[in-house]
């Protein structure tokens, strides 16, 4: 094997190195909380209660909860009403300060859920039943006059709701929040969303009151978008720079390329794709597909460098066998694919399907939700047999690691250097994987028991869900950065080897 | 909304919440500064931010403000970069400046005032309940978002009402023109309790000028030992029994939409009345 850089460069220099890549670090931290708000926002908003004509066969009017044409609306479900149907009206965004504000470009997708509101009344206990629902989402641009519809579909939902502590009329009962839709662009102004909860054929019957709809719509911030994408075009021409240098390296041997070598910049590949900022085209195209494709880009991200953990540990065994071949690894590369191919799938059925109608969700029904979970779980274990794998190679190489050092005095000089290289090459790599690995485990578990920090008033300071995110966007691709300098072929290396074989002579 | 919950929280009170059909909606109770007094403008000032609060959610306002905080952007600006607060922000400051602009800071009345409108609002924000959703790659929950939802009104009401029971009383302190607590070794109260100035009238016989109608009259419950007792609401004065039969609904269902489908059911009841 040959000598890489990170070998025979001065300990000022890699020094250099890492104050630099640190600096990086925490200037990515930085950004991510002190300029950037929070990654997402969601505004309740209530649904007007509408009233639409029922007619044969249906007509299907935009009902606007306010604005020019507003509807003819009841306050409560209490109020008689017939021959009309009730229609949930919700148009977004609102106005504020008498400013009529508009969905912005920068917003990249839009979710929306639902919660039903029930209040508890005649001694009417609510049973689990399935909600139907007729919903349908439509737009409008500046200047339109008319909504256009973007969706219709019936859909149906779980509703599992509990009564309230104190059975008394008027108490709500608290029922789990249902997704509504997910949409992968936000290229129209304004958006409207209509749902009739049809009755015809006993569907409802089972749902008893409701009360009320609220619509959580949830956005990705435009100021954390113009951060993430300034992040994004600021990193990618390093990476390019580092993946074209080391690539320059590979290419100027005297030999093939190695399996190691291969497979780093093949790293370097993946890491350039997820970081290509296509992102920016959204601002003039409509791309609903781009959270689909975040989503492979990252997966695809993940499992070169799972895989490139098991070449680089199986490469340094140093148990004498001629390695070098990818078919060697094909047990613990199959936990990779297999594991990445049923998040895929997984991602297809969501994401995929929520391309040609954003109110699917697997979810929604109980044979889906049963085929999510399989292949979560699927791809949960194939997780677990990988880093099982990873786990042994590790400490099979720290034994011979072991092993060889008692007999490193007693070799040549030439053996000696080769394999003390070898040593604090695997070594520094393990240092800077678990370093990594276990700032992202942290960032992952602040993001999740964060939530005491949405208690009133504490938020708008610090910032730590943007900072966790840029940070550890910043910390993967630095790391990389770091593999494709310090692990590239070394010239100096080679001209030392030849000269010690030259004294010898 | 405050009048309706107050009433339906204090259906079992020889106070039951009486209001008039004029102007001064509830009548001379309001003279006194006694818990009756604390609880109406606790209960008014809660549902007036609710009220606010939900006509926001729903767009039927405008002039709901965006975000207070960042005033170095337009609204327009704000949005796009960081979304808008929650409505309920703006709920308590609207609030804030409707009904508390009605009071005199000076005196020991309109501390006592500011004070409970001000527990009002608090009891809203801190039954606000977080819910959140999980969103990251391919769904998990490497990313979160979480937002805040107000309860019902009727939780609202029910937990001033155990305020009512259990406020505070306090004396006006001149000098530092402040109000503290009765005696000294009563516990402080906080933000979120009720305070009061004035004992209640028993609210036993009627009253015009203290605005008790008494409890001649009403219903109570012959078998409990509570305030809606016989013995505690007709204030020892003994009550007649009648044996009435009533039709009322049962096994009600709700069907959708929108009507509710009952049973009758024929009752007798014993009903006992206050002399």
């Amino acid at each position: 094997m040959a000598g890489v850089v990170l070998e025979t460069l001065s300990n000022r220099k890699l020094l250099g190195l890492v104050i630099g890549v640190l600096v990086l670090q925490v200037v990515a931290f930085l950004i991510g909380g002190l300029i950037a708000p929070a990654p997402n926002s969601a505004t309740s908003l209530l649904a007007t209660k509408c009233l639409g004509e029922i007619t044969e066969p249906p007509l299907r009017d935009w009902l606007e909860p306010w604005g020019q044409n507003k509807c003819v609306s009841i306050q409560s479900i209490d109020e008689v009403f017939h021959d009309k149907e009730l229609v949930f009206a919700v148009r977004f965004p609102l106005m504020r300060e008498n400013v009529q504000l508009d969905m912005s470009r920068w917003f990249q997708n839009i979710m929306a859920i639902i919660n039903v509101e029930k209040v508890y009344k005649n001694r009417d206990l609510a049973f689990p039943a399935t909600l139907h629902m007729d919903a349908r989402l439509g737009y409008k641009n500046k200047g339109d006059d008319h909504w256009t519809e973007l969706v219709r579909s019936t859909e149906t939902r779980p509703l599992k709701c509990e009564p309230p502590e104190i059975k008394d009329d008027g108490y709500n009962y608290h029922c789990e929040v249902l997704s509504l839709f997910e949409l992968g662009s936000c290229h129209h102004d304004y958006y409207l969303v209509n749902i009739r909860l049809p009755m015809q054929g006993g569907l409802n019957s089972e749902t008893g009151r409701i009360d009320d709809l609220t619509l959580v719509e949830i956005h990705q911030n435009g100021g954390f978008t113009r951060v993430w994408f300034a992040l994004k075009t600021f990193v990618f021409p390093l990476l390019l720079m580092a993946l074209a240098w080391n690539a320059h390296r590979v290419r100027k041997l005297d030999r093939q390329a190695n399996l190691l070598e291969k497979s780093l910049l093949c790293l370097g590949c993946t890491l350039v794709l997820l970081d290509l900022p296509v992102e920016w085209l959204t601002l003039w195209m409509h791309m609903p597909f781009m959270l689909l494709f975040s989503d492979i880009r990252q997966g695809l991200f993940y499992s070169v460098l799972f895989s490139f953990w098991i070449i680089f540990t199986g490469e340094h065994l140093m148990d004498q066998l001629e390695r070098n071949r990818l078919v060697l690894y094909w047990k613990h590369l199959s936990a990779v694919v297999f594991g990445c191919i049923c998040l895929f799938v997984f991602d297809m059925c969501e994401r995929g399907i929520q391309l040609q109608n954003p109110f699917y969700s697997v979810w929604a029904t109980t044979v889906g939700m049963r085929l999510a979970l399989a292949f979560i779980v699927m791809a949960g274990v194939a997780g677990c047999c990988y880093f099982l794998f990873l786990c042994y190679m590790v400490l099979k190489v720290f034994r011979n690691i072991g092993a060889k050092r008692e007999s490193i005095p007693s070799m040549a000089k030439n053996r000696r250097k080769f394999y003390l290289g070898l040593i604090f090459r695997f070594k520094f790599l393990m240092f800077m994987t678990l370093l990594c690995a276990a700032m992202t485990v942290i960032a992952f578990i602040i993001v999740n028991v964060s939530e005491g920090y949405w208690k009133w008033g504490a938020d708008n300071t610090v910032q730590y869900n943007s900072a966790m995110q840029t940070g550890v966007y910043a910390m993967w691709n630095l790391y990389v950065i770091c593999l494709l300098i310090l692990y590239a072929p070394s010239h100096k290396y080679k001209m030392l080897q030849e000269q010690s074989e030259a004294t010898r002579e | 909304m405050g009048i309706d919950e107050c009433q339906h929280q204090f259906r079992d009170r020889r106070w039951n919440c009486t209001t008039y059909n004029d102007t001064d909606v509830f009548g001379k109770v309001l003279d006194l500064k006694t818990r009756e007094k604390a609880y109406i403008y606790a209960v008014s000032s809660a549902g007036v931010m609710f009220a606010v609060t939900t006509a926001c959610a729903k767009g039927e306002l405008h002039i709901c403000d965006c975000d207070e905080k960042v005033r170095s952007q337009d609204t327009k600006g704000g949005f796009i970069w960081g979304g808008c607060s929650h409505n309920v922000a703006f709920g308590d400051r609207f609030t804030r400046e409707f009904v508390d602009s009605n009071e005199n800071r000076f005196n020991d009345e309109g501390l006592m005032n500011l004070w409970n409108n001000n527990a009002g609002r608090k009891a809203i924000r801190t039954s606000m309940k977080l819910l959140c959703k999980c969103h990251g790659v391919s769904g998990s929950c490497s990313a979160k978002i979480c937002w805040k939802t107000m309860t019902g009104f009727r939780n609202i009401g029910s937990q001033l009402k155990d305020k009512f029971d259990g406020a505070s009383r306090v004396i006006h302190h001149d000098k530092k023109h402040r109000l503290k607590p009765m005696d000294r070794y009563q516990k402080k109260p906080n933000k979120k309790d009720l305070v009061y100035l004035q004992e209640s009238p028993d609210f036993c016989s009627s009253n015009t000028t203290i605005g008790s109608l008494g409890t001649q009259g009403r219903a109570c419950n012959k078998t409990s030992y509570g305030l809606d007792g016989c013995s505690l609401m007709c204030c020892g004065r003994g009550y007649q029994t009648t044996l009435i039969t009533v039709v009322e609904d049962c096994n009600c269902k709700f069907v959708w939409c929108c009507n509710v489908v009952c049973d009758e059911c024929i009752k007798r009841e014993e009903r006992h009345i206050c002399n």
